[in-house]
């Protein structure tokens, strides 16, 4: 088993999967020479300009042009490079997520969307929950490479539309990943770590910072269940309950400000309505637009924050 | 704009009409007599409230155009069907009970009775679902003709959209790619002069054959009440397309006599009653009823022929189509999905 990036499983999984099946091509912004992070590298090079193709800054139409590609037969990736472009693009989003129902049409449509980079609120706001609110889309979050590299395997075998956030604070992190495909399966949530004190639920960047506080908890002789959800949508429902109903303490960790994300609530509720007593705390992003720069890490859950939650949780009796 | 403009004219007085020319005007008359017979039959069937979906947008009077164009795509050749009428439907060969199946909210219809007719996906008969968003099909046939691409084929995409979509960005975002990566699609705008009750003067400064020209695409523009006219210019602009693997436009002129919809945009205070009267006169089914007649292709007795059968398969139709069971709750309820 190597140990390899996040950045390097994604370029791994294109690469496997284009081979494995001619249907598949990829376009979005400046993808021939590498795109973000060298995710894209080699591609151009390997499966040809027709199959790996550069566009224009047409965001407003690629989901869209997904949408009639895959009526006709073929799997299209299409990589968005920022955040909040889903919103320039948003009718498109909910018309990929129903065509099927409309029209009869299947839409293997995979929409990589590149998110937590530091380039301000317009771009780098997380939309998770808004893309996790569209009925017929699944959402993936993934946190580590072994995750990221099996789930875009099964987006490109499934029949369903899609959304995959790779978020940019992850991009060198690295996990032990199989050279051979594997698929990871949507609806899935991965346990990080094991304990019976208190449950962090969490996905995406999160994870990462969860990590952290995680050591310090394990310091502190706690014992913390650690559930990172990878599915966005559909949720690990299994899974959220067994941590729930293991520790009937759970912090709730989100990449969006609470004041407007719907993703924690549901979560909230999901727990609350099968197990009335547990005792739930949410944390999310600070109450303030994403500034420009490194300063954007504030904004999310930090380390204390985490702990001081868990903390806090285990006060209760 | 002539009746019958100079070319058609002279194409009929010199007999410049081959054979293949003669059996696809015979055929675009058809689908005209029928589609026209047809909407004409259903407009009144929703004036008697018998048609209990708000969803259609006539297009008496400026379906000529598609008929011609319908008439010259092939069977492996992808539609995006116009939002007015049938006649894209009918001539692509959609079967004409299923859209009347759809009209009437049947499950058998051809959207399964939950949407309009032409909100189908069918490989079979290369159609495509229409949006009941505006200006976003142009991002589904560009995606079509991508894929097509990728996938080696020779189909050609038709999208038919209104010169009111044409003011959206994803139009022309959609064109600049069609010309950019030479994808094989015939835009054709099909011009009624009104986007709602608002004219095409309140729209746009340059018409929009002119702007499709200034992305690098074939651009022309034809009287879409002269079913000839266009006939003759959409087999020239789909030779193109098949030779070139590149896009081509057409700006459909043509008008709209009746309101929005039938349902709720109805009011036509809009539009000028000797604006309306001016076209009445240039309808394209008497237009080309006429030519035809001139040029031989049909006589009276068989222009009657045509219209008795086309009466006939509509009633047949309409009976069939009124039968058939209703989508019910629980068959809606059974349909959700993730």
């Amino acid at each position: 088993m190597r140990n390899i990036p996040f950045y390097q499983a994604v370029n791994e999984a294109l690469h496997q999967e284009m081979e494995r099946d001619g249907a598949i091509f990829i376009m979005g912004s400046d993808i021939v020479f590498g795109g973000r992070a060298g995710m894209t590298s080699g591609l151009a090079e390997r499966f040809g300009r027709e199959r790996v193709i550069d566009t224009p800054i047409n965001e407003e139409i690629f989901v869209g042009m997904g949408i009639g590609a895959a009526e006709v037969g073929t799997r299209p990736i299409i990589e968005l490079v920022h955040s909040t472009l889903p919103l320039i693009a948003g009718i498109d989003f909910l018309r990929m997520g129903v065509w099927e129902w409309v029209s009869g049409a299947k839409i293997p449509l995979v929409v990589r969307v590149r998110t937590g980079e530091e380039v301000g609120p317009e771009l780098s706001t997380s939309l998770a929950s808004f893309l996790s609110s569209l009925r017929g889309v699944q959402v993936a979050a993934p946190s580590t490479p072994y995750q990221i590299k099996g789930i875009l395997a099964s987006a490109l075998r499934g029949d369903k539309p899609v959304v995959v956030l790779e978020n940019s604070g992850l991009f060198v992190e690295k996990s032990d990943v199989p050279h051979p495909p594997y698929m990871y399966p949507f609806g899935k949530g991965e346990y990080i770590f094991s304990g019976n004190d208190v449950s962090i639920i969490s996905y995406s960047v999160v994870t990462k910072t969860v990590r952290i506080a995680h050591e310090e908890l394990v310091r502190k002789g706690i014992g913390v269940d650690v559930l990172d959800l990878v599915s966005l949508r559909p949720l690990d429902e299994n899974k959220i309950l067994q941590t729930a109903r293991k520790t009937k303490k759970i912090l709730i960790l989100s990449d969006e400000s609470l004041s407007v994300a719907g993703l924690p609530y549901k979560i909230y509720y999901l727990i609350k309505e099968k197990i009335p007593e547990a005792k739930i705390h949410m944390l999310g992003a600070k109450e303030i637009p994403v500034p420009l720069g490194p300063l954007r890490e504030v904004i999310l859950p930090e380390t204390q924050e985490i702990v001081k939650g868990c903390m806090d949780l285990i006060k209760y009796k | 704009m002539a009746l019958i403009n100079f070319r058609t004219c002279f194409r009929l007085v010199t007999g410049a009409l081959s054979d293949a020319d003669k059996k696809a005007t015979l055929k675009i008359y058809k689908n005209l007599v029928l589609s026209r017979l047809f909407e004409e039959k259903i407009i009144s069937l929703a004036q008697e409230g018998r048609i209990k979906k708000h969803w259609i947008f006539s297009g008496l009077g400026q379906e000529g155009g598609q008929a011609s164009i319908v008439s010259v795509m092939k069977t492996d050749d992808w539609l995006i069907p116009s939002l007015r009428s049938y006649t894209s439907l009918i001539g692509k060969g959609y079967p004409l009970k299923l859209i009347a199946a759809e009209i009437f909210g049947k499950k058998d219809g051809a959207s399964k009775g939950l949407g309009a007719p032409f909100t189908l996906h069918s490989e079979k008969y290369g159609l495509a679902r229409r949006s009941d968003v505006v200006g976003v099909d142009c991002e589904t046939a560009v995606g079509i003709a991508l894929g097509l691409k990728q996938r080696k084929k020779s189909g050609i995409v038709v999208n038919f959209f209104g010169e009111g979509a044409a003011t959206r960005g994803t139009v022309w975002s959609s064109l600049n790619i069609s010309a950019l990566w030479k994808l094989p699609v015939f835009w054709v705008c099909e011009n009624n002069q009104y986007a709602v009750t608002t004219h095409i003067s309140s729209l746009t400064v340059e018409p929009f054959f002119k702007k499709a020209e200034s992305f690098g695409i074939l651009s022309k523009k034809v009287n879409g009440n002269d079913p000839l006219e266009v006939y003759f210019q959409a087999k020239g602009m789909f030779e193109y397309i098949r030779r070139e693997r590149k896009p081509a436009f057409l700006d459909l002129v043509t008008y709209r006599l009746m309101g929005h919809d039938l349902f709720y945009v109805t009011d036509q205070g809009y539009q000028n009653p000797k604006e309306m009267k001016k076209w009445r006169k240039r309808d394209p089914l008497r237009t080309l009823e006429r030519q035809l007649l001139f040029a031989g292709i049909v006589n009276s007795e068989k222009a009657k022929k045509i219209k008795t059968a086309a009466i006939s398969e509509i009633e047949q139709v309409i009976l069939w189509a009124e039968k058939q069971e209703d989508i019910t709750r629980e068959e809606l309820l059974k349909t959700s999905f993730l």
